[in-house]
């Protein structure tokens, strides 16, 4: 589904060249999740960034279920984006003038959908995070871990290869934290696949897979995982 | 238009922001729309036809030579005689004043002597029976007057049966529905009747601000008052040479002094003068008014798209392309000017009432809330190209940006 062959990142400043990523491969097939770890300041922003195609990696190719996706255009990329994969921020990113169905259709605008489709897809997406109930709302009067059940919604509404977790608890307290978590766990058995960049440990532990990134250097974990 | 739902939406619930640059452009479409059509008016003034052949035109004044008034009256048709005796002129003729001088009398214009109100007015040009020829204006109906008719006296002599020249504008206020009537009818100067037996295509009145300036009568009197005034017609682009012959010819006469030499182009300048600054102020004021709303609509452009950059980073991780940015600020920033468009002709015509009402002014024509919507929606559009284009330029890694 995702294919990574020695991509790498780097950038020059005046003449000072910084590796911001070291070459590395990474596979990720369809229905796993995989969780990304490592400290702040390792790349892993970096990684997530050319993982969701939001910045451009300078070495290496990258496939997404088979679509070589190093040089396309702005317009394919943003629509790549938009079709393949789901998005999910550590801030939740919600707009915060439109109600929740607004919000989760917004995405939806960008594609050939009829406004029919549209609404069918939105209130699944909220039926599915249990939030059917509250569309006409607004993101502030929601607290954090309903507010990002509605991006999450938003990520799924229309029905991406993966989804793209950037520390999807980092904002909430524990107890919010691990009702995200299920939610994600429960929305990959059901066969959607999630790449998730964390620094938690245990949240890690709860993926099927586990990458680190130290230094710019991506290593597969081979430590088994515990749950 | 997909992106229309959520951005009234969402202009909707800022309300402030945009609420104020709305009533920012309609108070400025307000404006704008009472400096256009003052600016179309003084325009249409400035270049209304006077009638008159302005480039081969000159005039001047000589007083009166002589002691008896058939002596005045000999000594004068000598002067015209020779005038017209030069080379280098085409006519010359005797005027009491010249269009646009800021000098002239007039009548109310009344069609039965017992009517307690006059019908119009009219300013009247009277002078030599070819002073149509002279001036170049252009007779569309009846005929021109002929030797027979001119006299020389010491009043208008409104007495006398020759009947009058009328422009069209008069026999336009006297038979609004097809002016042609006024041929042959009778019209009465200070209760005196006059068969109108011509009527010219335009001359332009002694004064430019006068209501009635484009009402005018001619009459085949010579006028004595303490000076004659001659208007003298070169041939084409002769004016200089004219004028100088015309000076030296007189000069010869020790006694004699020119006074008031000035071609008609002169005065046309003289009394357009308020109305061509007027004319130039607006066309500031407009400008203005078009940089007024434009900077408004940057500045608000600008400042929501730097207040908006997570979010515009987050459309374009999402899957908004650059266009569909660019589309989407350019549609709320149409939508505020047509909004701002359309309160402002609201008050225009609301200010329009009041003015017929109160102030007994014309109100502003309808096409004018046309133009002016055109100029503020163009003046939004551009004014939103710079902001619309930098919020585009937003990474969609923008999203994922934590600080």
């Amino acid at each position: 589904m995702l294919k990574m062959r020695g991509v790498a990142k780097s950038f020059i400043t005046d003449t000072v060249k910084t590796q911001a990523l070291h070459p590395f491969d990474l596979e990720i097939q369809q229905g796993e999740f995989v969780a990304v770890v490592g400290p702040s300041g390792s790349g892993k922003t970096t990684f997530l960034n050319i993982a969701g195609l939001l910045e451009e990696h300078t070495e290496g190719q990258y496939f997404l279920d088979e679509k070589e996706t190093t040089g396309l255009s702005d317009k394919f990329k943003s629509s790549l984006r938009n079709q393949k994969i789901g998005f999910i921020f550590q801030s939740f990113n919600l707009i915060p003038e439109l109600n929740l169905f607004d919000n989760v259709e917004m995405p939806l605008r960008y594609r050939d959908f009829s406004a029919k489709e549209r609404s069918e897809r939105v209130l699944n997406a909220l039926e599915q995070v249990g939030l059917a109930g509250r569309k006409s709302h607004y993101p502030q009067q929601l607290s954090g871990g309903q507010q990002q059940r509605v991006a999450i919604a938003r990520a799924l509404a229309g029905s991406p290869s993966f989804l793209l977790a950037d520390e999807p608890t980092g904002n909430l307290d524990s107890k919010m934290a691990e009702g995200i978590m299920s939610l994600l766990k429960d929305i990959n058995k059901q066969g959607t696949s999630i790449l998730m960049v964390t620094h938690d440990m245990d949240q890690a532990q709860q993926a099927s897979r586990i990458v680190e990134i130290r230094d710019g250097y991506l290593n597969e974990q081979k430590v088994a995982k515990t749950a | 238009m997909k992106d229309l739902k959520p951005i009234i939406s969402s202009l909707l619930r800022a309300k402030m922001a945009p609420l104020l640059l709305i009533l920012q452009i309609a108070v400025t479409f307000t404006v704008l729309v009472n400096s256009v059509y003052l600016m179309v008016e003084k325009h249409a003034d400035i270049t209304a036809p006077t009638g008159l052949s302005e480039n081969v035109l000159f005039s001047f004044q000589i007083p009166h030579q002589g002691e008896e008034q058939s002596q005045k009256i000999a000594n004068m048709y000598k002067h015209l005689e020779a005038i017209r005796a030069l080379e280098s002129v085409e006519r010359v003729s005797i005027i009491n004043s010249i269009p646009l001088s800021n000098r002239g009398g007039g009548f109310d214009i009344k069609m039965n002597p017992d009517d307690p109100v006059y019908v119009s007015k009219a300013a009247a040009f009277t002078g030599s029976y070819d002073l149509i020829d002279t001036m170049g204006v252009k007779l569309i109906a009846g005929e021109s007057f002929s030797l027979v008719d001119e006299e020389a006296l010491n009043d208008l002599g409104l007495g006398r049966s020759t009947g009058v020249i009328i422009s069209k504008a008069l026999a336009q206020s006297l038979f609004p529905e097809n002016w042609h009537q006024a041929l042959g009818s009778t019209i009465y100067l200070n209760q005196v009747p006059h068969n109108i037996r011509g009527v010219v295509e335009h001359l332009a009145g002694p004064w430019s601000f006068w209501q009635y300036k484009k009402n005018n009568i001619i009459l085949p009197t010579i006028f004595l008052m303490t000076d004659i005034t001659f208007l003298v017609r070169s041939h084409e682009g002769l004016r200089e040479q004219t004028m100088k012959d015309v000076v030296e010819l007189l000069m010869q006469d020790p006694h004699l002094h020119i006074d008031e030499l000035k071609t008609f182009t002169e005065f046309k300048e003289a009394a357009y003068q308020a109305q061509n600054a007027a004319y130039t102020t607006l066309q500031f004021v407009i400008v203005g008014l078009v940089l007024i709303t434009m900077l408004g609509v940057f500045g608000q452009t600008r400042f929501s798209v730097l207040k908006r950059r997570k979010q515009i980073g987050t459309r374009r991780a999402l899957g908004a392309s650059r266009m569909e940015i660019i589309r989407y600020f350019t549609i709320e920033n149409l939508l505020i000017t047509l909004c701002g468009a359309t309160l402002g002709a609201l008050l225009t015509i609301l200010a329009n009432n009041l003015v017929v009402a109160h102030l007994e002014l014309s109100p502003v024509p309808w096409p004018y809330l046309a133009y002016s919507s055109a100029i503020v929606i163009l003046s939004g559009l551009i004014a939103a190209i710079q902001p619309a284009i930098n919020a585009a330029n937003i990474s969609p890694a923008e999203a994922t940006r934590t600080v």
